[in-house]
């Protein structure tokens, strides 16, 4: 039977998998017989079996026995663990083949109770995760940090157990076969201990030591003596004493070095090690506390004890550490790690709390009952084994915190002294980084199932970023940084500025931090999406705030409501948001008003928003009513008000799985999003009603780009007269008259004292094209317009005007041909040429009119107004302006890019005005003169050359056009060749 | 690149599960099983021949010991 090919590449890919699984397993050589059983034995025990296909109920409960039996022996990390990487395995929707290796991994497990766990914590993937995203390579610090760690631990722990056996085993030379089973047990005490070390994940600083305040004691010879005890059992010490006696013959006393103390003291020891105490039994040193006496307790087994010992002390040095880390972080320049290290300090004042309480219900326990704590007597007796499970949720918060310190806040060079001289972060990339930290830790906690964990972060979230909502919102409601640190995202950029335009380019900007030679923007991770708005609507803020302020000398009603009370909407809708994860919501202050009157009892209750009782509310004697029997006047007492705070109850329904990106978005995103769009708008319509930026504009166009053509025709037509009389432009009080004449034209009465008319530069002579160049008109609008209308801008238009009053001036010399023909049969002969070149020239100049006139101009603007009533921000504006102004420019052959397309226009233009010249010249020869006929001569020869260079530099223009119509390159100028070349006047192609 | 990192990232989640369970596998050794399983071989089945190869090895190993 043929084998399908699917088939055919399964068994292969089989076959090839079971040689590597057999030489990897076995390590047999390919050609040995024992290859070929094991190969056989394999894959007919692979394809010929009978089990069933996988049942993936019966997995799961296979699974839970598993975390079950392992939680039954207190291995509560390792369950945890266990359960959490089954679950990121198996994901949402596991397949059969996900359960497949599930239950081949549990059908291979031999005694998951004698499993170490590895190091790899979820907050070390989320930081991996974390660099990536934010594109940091891990920092060095870490490293050497967790092999000080290591070094550290290993000294305590290794070498205390090592001398330890030494003494033992000095004790007990004799004795062999005891000394086996010690060295045995030594082995796996060592193993046990070493896989707790690699489990830690918090590095000791070396000036830990230089802060505590309680001097340290001598350290003792011998550490961790519960690791000890599991070695010597009672019978054994026993036996060890009869063989002394046997040897001795005398009575032997062999020192029990091990003191034999009461559950209770060391749960009193342990309370008061937490807070951070040292006691008799814990002492603390650089490393954090240890136990200094060697301690047995009579109904726990040395290994149980260890257990607890060790969880107990780790946790009081997490606490300490915390502590240390938050007093030295209350002193750092950046308020964002201020507030931070309140945040810890305020779980560890909520740590205290429970222990103090625990501490009241352990005296009730004991007996010391009062009237005042008899309710205090716990429901369950305290034990060592009780108090560890009560606070073993607290050992992970404290390594979730300090696996913050030592990634989000320590690994920047500001609290370590070597590395400061090599980076400098700014204060801005610091509060960026931690809560960017703090940011993507929530967001990947909300995935996972550890909910604990997530409060606590979330708590710090929103007790850090409370620095930062205080710069955003006067950032956003002022547009300026008086009082805003230099850690916010925005910083200022130059202080000297002049006018609007360069107070928009130049004043503001996001902080940027240079990272291995590329620059980071120090932006939170949670407003990266929309840092752009919160910039430009800032700067709409700072133009509006001017404007009010300097201009207007007045100060407008606030038109965004949200605007009045930013900060504490901002803080209060995050809190509102995320209260299920906090332990208790801001109290929110009401007004209780109790009305005296034909209701004696009724009240109303209202919220109090951040104006005064007297704004809201105007106090005064109430009337008394009429009476409707006896017309007895009353006097009623008078409204009474009270304040009153109290919590909000109860709390919204808010989903609890509601995810933080949502939290962020509706306190953050949109706020800056809605302050953003209003901003831009009212900025837009105070320029529009205040300045009248529409007419500004109008006006602009009308007398630059004459627009209509109405007003300027009469100037235009002033300057071409004084270049035919070739007169010099030097009288700048008449062209300036004539220009304001023009200027009356315009129905706009604000025109005439926002133009102005100015010669500058070196004067061309009037025969040249170059004869307007230096006629310059200036556009000054009112100040704040100089945001649209900034010196570039009024240079484009500027440089369309030269060029328009180049395309004017050239038609006007190629139409003035006037000249009275003579009995002259000389002139009659070259008359004829005079009137084919100037049908010529009247055709390629009014050609290149029309279509800068229409074709460009005329359809840039109208379309350019259909935009512009479509436009937001201030950004668009700008935008749109400038984009119109380069589209005419472009196709009015005025970018560089068009230079040699310009320079053959120029050209023909310029022999426009030459062959003006020559007409004038002609029609005013004398027919007595000698040399005549010589002038004739030369006239007809300059006409010849004229008309030669008209038609090379149309040829090379029109061609030059062609090519790029026939290529699909340069599309702008397809118009500039139809129009020129239409009905194919100049080439036939 | 990223499926890449996706099945680095799974095989480093299924090892530290079978050294919590305690299996005694090296990553190799699971790679290769957890292909076998991926090409449709019964886990039980491969199961009791994991076990079997270990055990022969083992005796291989001591067999060749002694001599």
């Amino acid at each position: 039977m043929s084998l399908s090919l699917f088939k055919q590449r399964q068994n292969q890919r089989t076959q090839k998998l079971v040689k590597e699984l057999i030489i990897h397993e076995t390590g047999v050589a390919e050609n040995s017989n024992n290859y070929k059983i094991a190969h056989d034995f394999i894959i007919s025990n692979i394809t010929r079996h009978t089990y069933l296909d996988t049942d993936s109920h019966k997995v799961r409960r296979h699974c839970q026995g598993i975390l079950e039996k392992i939680r039954v022996h207190s291995q509560i990390e390792k369950a945890e663990r266990l359960e959490k990487l089954i679950s990121s395995y198996l994901g949402k929707n596991p397949s059969e083949m996900q359960y497949s290796i599930i239950s081949l991994l549990c059908l291979l497990s031999r005694n998951p109770l004698e499993s170490d766990i590895l190091s790899i914590s979820p907050i070390s993937l989320h930081l991996d995760e974390f660099a990536s995203k934010t594109g940091q390579a891990d920092i060095e610090f870490n490293e050497e940090e967790l092999k000080q760690l290591y070094d550290g631990w290993g000294e305590f722990g290794n070498e205390s157990s090592e001398e330890s056996y030494d003494e033992l085993n000095d004790e007990l030379d004799d004795v062999e076969a005891e000394e086996k089973s010690i060295e045995k047990e030594n082995e796996e005490n060592r193993d046990k201990t070493q896989s707790y070390l690699i489990n830690y994940d918090a590095p000791m600083p070396e000036e830990f030591d230089e802060e505590m305040s309680e001097p340290l004691p001598e350290p003792v010879a011998y550490e961790r003596s519960w690791v000890d005890p599991c070695s010597l059992s009672k019978d054994f010490y026993e036996s060890l004493v009869e063989r002394e006696k046997k040897e001795s013959g005398e009575n032997c006393v062999l020192n029990w070095n091990y003191e034999t103390v009461s559950e209770r003291l060391i749960i009193d020891e342990i309370l008061l090690m937490l807070f951070g105490v040292n006691t008799s039994l814990f002492h603390c040193d650089q490393n954090g506390f240890r136990l200094v006496k060697r301690i047995q307790v009579v109904h726990l087994t040395p290994s149980c004890l260890m257990n607890f010992l060790e969880f107990f002390v780790e946790l009081g040095t997490l606490l300490s550490r915390i502590d240390y880390f938050s007093e030295k972080l209350k002193t750092d320049d950046c308020m964002t790690y201020q507030y931070f290290a309140d945040g810890c300090k305020e779980f560890l004042y909520q740590t205290r709390s429970e222990l103090v309480s625990i501490k009241e219900e352990f005296v009730v326990q004991a007996g010391d009952v009062t009237r005042e704590s008899i309710s205090r007597i716990p429901y369950n007796t305290i034990t060592l084994i009780s108090l560890k499970h009560r606070l073993y949720p607290i050992l992970d918060l404290c390594k979730l915190i300090l696996s913050i310190f030592y990634k989000a806040v320590l690994n920047l060079p500001s609290l370590q002294g070597e590395t400061q001289a090599k980076t400098e972060f700014s204060l801005s990339y610091k509060a960026s980084y931690l809560l960017s930290y703090l940011y993507i830790l929530i967001q990947e906690n909300h995935e996972i199932t550890d909910h604990q964990g997530m409060c606590l972060v979330v708590n710090l979230f929103i007790k850090s970023v409370q620095p930062y909502i205080k710069f955003f919102c006067i950032w956003m409601s002022t547009g300026s940084l008086n009082n805003v640190s230099q850690e916010f995202m925005v910083y200022q950029k130059s202080k000297k500025v002049m006018g609007n335009f360069e107070a928009w380019n130049n004043a503001f900007d996001i902080n940027m931090q240079e990272i291995d030679g590329r620059y980071v923007r120090c932006v939170p991770d949670f407003l990266k999406e929309i840092h752009v708005e919160i910039l430009t609507a800032g700067k709409n803020m700072m133009i509006i705030k001017q404007i009010e302020e300097i201009l207007l000398d007045k100060l407008l009603e606030p038109y965004i409501g949200l605007l009045k009370d930013l900060e504490s909407k901002v803080t209060n809708n995050l809190y509102e948001k995320t209260a299920h994860c906090l332990s208790k919501v801001p109290k929110v202050a009401q007004y209780n008003i109790k009305t005296v009157s034909w209701r004696p009892k009724s009240s109303q209750f209202y919220e109090i928003g951040s104006e005064s009782p007297e704004n809201l509310f105007s106090i005064y004697e109430s009337q008394p009513p009429p009476h409707i029997f006896s017309p007895i006047t009353c006097n009623l007492p008078s409204y009474e008000i009270s304040i009153s705070e109290k919590e909000i109850f109860p709390l919204r329904p808010i989903n609890h799985w509601i995810s933080f990106h949502d939290v962020i978005k509706s306190s953050f995103i949109d706020t800056a999003h809605l302050i953003y769009e209003e901003s831009a708008k009212n900025l837009l319509d105070l320029l529009k009603e205040h300045f009248d930026l529409d007419k500004h504009l109008e006006v602009l166009r009308g007398v630059l780009l004459m627009e209509n053509g109405e007003c300027m025709y009469p100037f235009v037509k002033f300057l071409n007269k004084k270049a035919d009389n070739q007169e010099p432009f030097d009288n700048a009080y008449e062209i300036t008259s004539m220009f304001g004449e023009c200027l009356k034209e315009i129905k706009w009465k604000g025109a005439q004292n926002i133009f102005s008319c100015e010669i500058e530069g070196d004067k061309k002579p009037p025969s040249s094209l170059e004869v307007f160049t230096h006629l310059r008109l200036n556009f000054i609008p009112h100040p704040t317009l100089d945001i649209i209308f900034d010196p570039d801008t009024l240079q484009c238009y500027n440089k369309l005007f030269h060029r328009l009053l180049q395309i004017k001036r050239a038609a006007h010399c190629a139409k003035n041909l006037k000249w009275r023909i003579k009995n002259n049969p000389k002139i009659e002969k070259i008359q004829k040429r005079f009137l084919i070149c100037q049908k010529e020239l009247i055709h390629f100049t009014c050609c290149f009119e029309e279509y800068v006139m229409q074709n460009i101009i005329n359809s840039c603007i109208g379309k350019f107004k259909n935009i512009w009533k479509e436009i937001k921000t201030i950004d668009e504006m700008r935008e749109a302006h400038a984009s119109f102004l380069t589209k005419i420019l472009d196709r009015c052959l005025l970018l560089p890019k068009a230079a040699p397309i310009n320079d053959a226009v120029s050209a023909i233009f310029g022999l426009c005005i030459k062959f003006n010249y020559l007409v004038h010249r002609m029609s005013g020869l004398d027919t007595e003169l000698e040399s005549y006929d010589d002038e004739i001569s030369e006239c007809y020869r300059i006409l010849n050359d004229i008309q030669e260079s008209f038609k090379s530099a149309v040829n090379v223009l029109v061609k030059i056009l062609s090519r790029y119509a026939q290529r699909g390159v340069n599309y702008q100028y397809l118009g500039a060749y139809y129009s020129m070349n239409f009905n194919r006047y100049y080439l036939d192609d | 690149m990223s499926e890449y990192n996706e099945a680095k990232e799974t095989l480093e989640i299924l090892h530290e599960i079978s050294q919590i369970l305690n299996t005694g596998l090296d990553k190799s050794t699971l790679s290769i099983l957890v292909s076998l399983c991926e090409n449709g071989v019964n886990p039980e089945a491969l199961a009791a021949v994991v076990k079997e190869l270990k055990r022969e090895a083992a005796a291989l190993k001591a067999g060749s010991g002694k001599s």
